[in-house]
């Protein structure tokens, strides 16, 4: 589980922070509300999650609340990898 | 659900502004920017899923016919944001991406066409009309929406 999240981190930072930008992310840092994750990213991020995990992520739960934090992503993924 | 701020509208006389007609009642407005650089990245990445899976195939072959495909997905991009920012009690239900389809009717005018799930949230909300406008140039694309009820622009000048 912690290894998923801190995937999930790693991806969060390397692909949507500046390489200047020092801002501390956390497993319950706001993403989305936050402004680090924005609706174009979340594209990117909802494919990552799907091909890293080999799961399909319907689009009706792809909402912000979802993808605000790296804890709520994970219980995300985890929900479909068990589906 | 075919709405547009420039279609023909039956009742515009009785709403014409400042005329002391009845207010349109507004549901929700949205607005939305997008940077015409992130659309020309995912363009030129081969076989890219971001196109794929946000535009429908129509704007991909509508964009293919302008000068400048990455300004006119932007705007496009940042209309389907728009829209769905102006349905108030839409957003927090999911992604939409392919729900929405940005026609461009040329001369400015500009028509949103709601399908499957969203459009259905719209019926839910009273949404009866989404004007939409966009503008971009060589760096940001730029749109609005205005959703309106029931007593607002006619319910619809075509299906979907």
């Amino acid at each position: 589980m912690d290894d998923q999240k801190k995937m999930i981190l790693d991806y969060v930072v390397r692909e949507y922070l500046e390489e200047d930008d020092d801002t501390e992310i956390t497993y319950d840092t706001e993403l989305i509300s936050g402004g680090i994750v924005d609706s174009f990213s979340m594209v990117s991020l909802k494919r990552f999650l799907e091909k890293k995990y080999n799961i399909s992520i319907p689009d009706a739960d792809a909402s912000p609340e979802a993808f605000d934090t790296v804890n709520s992503i994970s219980a995300l993924v985890d929900r479909f990898k068990k589906a | 659900m075919r709405v547009s701020s420039s279609e023909p509208d039956a009742d515009a006389g009785r709403r014409r502004s400042g005329d002391g007609g009845p207010a349109v009642p507004i549901h929700g407005l949205g607005v939305d920017l997008c940077r015409v650089d992130r659309l020309a990245r995912a363009l030129a990445a081969e076989n890219s899923e971001f196109i794929t899976t946000v535009f429908r195939p129509a704007e991909i072959a509508r964009s293919r016919r302008s000068p400048r495909p990455a300004g006119w997905l932007a705007a496009c991009f940042a209309a389907k944001e728009a829209v769905i920012k102006s349905l108030a009690g839409a957003e927090g239900r999911g992604a939409f991406w392919q729900d929405i389809e940005i026609e461009d009717r040329g001369r400015g005018q500009t028509i949103a066409v709601l399908h499957g799930r969203l459009a259905a949230i719209a019926d839910q909300l009273g949404v009866r009309s989404i004007g939409v406008a966009c503008a971009h140039d060589r760096d940001y694309a730029t749109a609005c929406a205005i959703a309106s009820g029931p007593c607002g622009l006619p319910p619809e000048v075509g299906t979907s």
